[in-house]
């Protein structure tokens, strides 16, 4: 009997673990695999490595200025390469010191006519194969890890000698985006919950039955596409737009106010896209607080804010935490709607990262700013965690 | 008035509040409809007069034709593929209790609690290392991820009301697993899977963020025709298809709240047996 019930409960686990295994694997695909490559693209410098071998052993052999011997191993290179590992060396030199690009197709074009004379050859096809500054690009670029990336997205990189310092004002940008952006998470964040809270109060406070139906209408919104509520609140705030237009015709204002394509704008149409995602979640966490509760801290004198703050909202914590996560991973993340209704001083860290690896075809940056934006999107989670501690929430209503 | 606990403040204030709140919600997106009949050509008030005229530009734009296509051609395989692996997941998941089960369901949220642009370039990374660069059939690989959590979840809400003592009745009367999952067990969960395959579609219709960075020029999906539009102040061409997927979006949820309402009905239906 219990050998049978053993392989029952057996048979049971089994399944279960058939059952959950597709989604294990499919994760692990789309989201394990996706950051470690965002981790591994961050530092790794393979590129010129892979696409230039014996010149960059070459050039590993000794410090200075390389022997002439050097040009007939480049040419060995580019004439073996594929176009596309070509690319890439071009792509990660060009990295190193802009304008490289066009020394290396120029080179990759004279190595595939097999040149008698490499080092003329070479020369003629681009001068700059004649300095010395080309083989120290190639040597710092030769791999296989950099912390360059890293470094450049928090505005630093390496001097000459190798030392750490701050990188020249004009490129030292992404500091204050990443700032920015978490600003504009955070306050975003802060709104929901100033406006939320209140109304997952109300709506807790209904019977379920109408409760339902406001529901119902607070789904309508977070199903509208995101690009029709952008251009939506476009149309409303721009100069010409619907509210300056009441405000004239009601004679409050004489001139149209700036409202639309600031941060003003960012702020009212990102808090309004991401409410109901702070709303549903607390509302579900006060609908499982018994009210019971509640009377017994009314009838021992406390007031309804005394007894919502000390004894409802407490238990709330574990929404409260959820709400707050999805709203900042959100709006951390999703750029579109700032790069719609927002002005340039508005742009934030995921329009560098698409710009990184879509239009100047960095990908290495793009890596190191995601993985930036990532380790500080999770520190703050921590902190969220630290002071909520919505487990604990969790662990004590079971 | 016992339901006046747990308001800080009088009720009807709160009442009123909430009221703004949400006629604000609802009422912006609204704007695009009355731009959407007009026989001008600038985005903007007051409308010159009426006409049809934006949606006959849309329907014959071969351009928005084609974005539209790619678009339901990556939001059915995506959703096809959350669907099958949520519903699953979900059955997997109310097998199990306690810590596991609260483990397991805040992985199945993930995809939504990492920052899209971040999982948008990993994607792109990841496309890139097994040669699916610049495909649709890599968006309809991340979009199925996206829909996910959904299809999971919904599920995992519909499974609640289910009686275990019907799965065994069925078993106990002869019924092999799959026949007690087809006949008993399926017909109950309906309305949660179609719920969520409805909600995974919508979310895939919607995406711009990893459509922007694993996609070609060439293949436009609906939403980055619409983005492209928006941002290009191509005219009012862009607000009728922005109506039409207005009243898409009513469909959904009402489509949605049908499921919700018949799925509660079999669940008490079950019960009372």
């Amino acid at each position: 009997m219990s050998g049978n019930g053993a392989a029952r409960a057996r048979r049971a686990r089994l399944s279960t673990v058939v059952l959950l295994a597709p989604m294990a694997l499919f994760l692990l695909a789309v989201i394990g695999v996706p950051l470690f490559l965002l981790v591994w693209q961050s530092v790794a410098d393979r590129d010129v490595a892979i696409g230039l071998p014996r010149t960059v052993a070459m050039l590993a052999e000794g410090e200075g200025a390389p022997s002439p011997a050097i040009y007939p191993a480049l040419v060995a290179d580019l004439a073996a390469a594929s176009d596309s590992a070509v690319g890439r060396v071009a792509r990660r030199l060009n990295i190193e010191k802009a304008g490289l690009r066009t020394a290396v197709l120029a080179a990759r074009a004279t190595a595939l006519e097999s040149p008698s004379d490499p080092v003329a050859a070479l020369q003629a096809a681009d001068g700059r194969w004649a300095q010395p500054e080309i083989w120290q690009a190639i040597r710092a670029a030769s791999g296989p890890l950099t912390d360059r990336y890293l470094l450049a997205a928090i505005d630093l990189e390496r001097d000459a000698k190798g030392e750490i310092t701050s990188r020249p004002t004009e490129l030292a940008i992404y500091r204050s985006i990443l700032t920015r952006t978490f600003v504009i998470a955070a306050s975003v964040a802060a709104l929901c919950l100033a406006l939320g809270l209140p109304l997952a109060l109300y709506l807790a406070s209904l019977p379920p039955k109408f409760a339902e139906r406001w529901l119902l209408v607070l789904m309508l919104p977070l199903w509208t596409s995101i690009l029709v509520r952008a251009m939506a609140w476009t149309l409303l705030l721009q100069s010409n737009g619907l509210v300056n237009s009441l405000l004239q015709r009601a004679g409050l204002i004489a001139q149209p106010l700036d409202l639309a394509f600031n941060r003003f704008a960012v702020l009212v149409a990102m808090t309004h896209v991401l409410l109901p995602f702070m709303v549903l979640p607390i509302y579900n966490a006060l609908r499982a607080i018994p009210k019971t509760q509640l009377m017994a801290a009314g009838s021992l004198g406390a007031t309804p804010l005394q007894s919502v703050v000390r004894v409802y909202l407490p238990q709330a914590r574990a929404g409260i935490a959820a709400g707050l996560l999805l709203v900042l991973a959100s709006a951390a993340g999703y750029y579109i709607t700032p790069a719609l209704v927002g002005g340039p001083a508005d742009r934030m860290i995921g329009t560098f990262v698409e710009l990184a690896v879509i239009r100047t075809n960095n990908p290495g940056l793009a890596a190191a700013l995601g993985l930036v934006a990532l380790l500080l999107f999770l520190a703050l989670v921590g902190v969220l965690i630290a002071a909520l501690k919505p487990m604990r929430a969790l662990e004590g209503a079971r | 008035m016992s339901t006046d606990y747990g308001l800080p403040l009088p009720r009807w204030w709160m009442r009123l509040g909430s009221i703004l709140l949400v006629v604000i919600l609802v009422l912006p997106a609204l704007v695009v409809v009355p731009i959407s009949f007009s026989s001008g050509s600038i985005i903007a008030f007051p409308l010159p007069g009426f006409s049809w005229h934006w949606y006959g530009e849309a329907a014959a734009s071969p351009a928005w034709r084609d974005a539209l296509l790619s678009s339901l051609r990556v939001g059915a395989a995506s959703t096809l593929i959350a669907t099958v692996i949520g519903t699953a997941a979900a059955l997997g998941i109310d097998r199990l209790q306690g810590r596991t089960r609260a483990i397991v369901l805040l992985a199945t949220l993930l995809p939504l609690v990492i920052p899209i642009v971040i999982l948008a370039l990993g994607a792109y990374f990841a496309l890139a290392t097994v040669g699916l660069s610049n495909s649709l059939t890599g968006l309809v690989i991340f979009h199925a991820a996206l829909g996910l959590p959904f299809v999971t979840l919904s599920v995992v809400a519909s499974l609640q009301g289910f009686d275990r003592t019907l799965w065994r009745a069925a078993a106990s009367l002869g019924a092999s697993p799959i026949t007690a999952f087809r006949r008993v067990m399926l017909p109950i969960i309906a309305p949660g899977v179609a719920a969520g395959a409805i909600f995974a579609f919508a979310m895939s219709l919607d995406e711009v963020v990893v459509a922007s960075f694993v996609t070609a020029p060439s293949q436009r999906t609906l939403p980055l025709q619409m983005f492209s539009g928006i941002k290009e102040n191509t005219g009012p061409i862009v607000t009728a298809v922005a109506t039409l997927l207005l009243l898409l979006s009513m469909t959904f949820l009402l489509v949605v709240e049908m499921l919700r309402r018949r799925s509660r009905r079999l669940a008490t239906a079950s019960e009372a047996t």
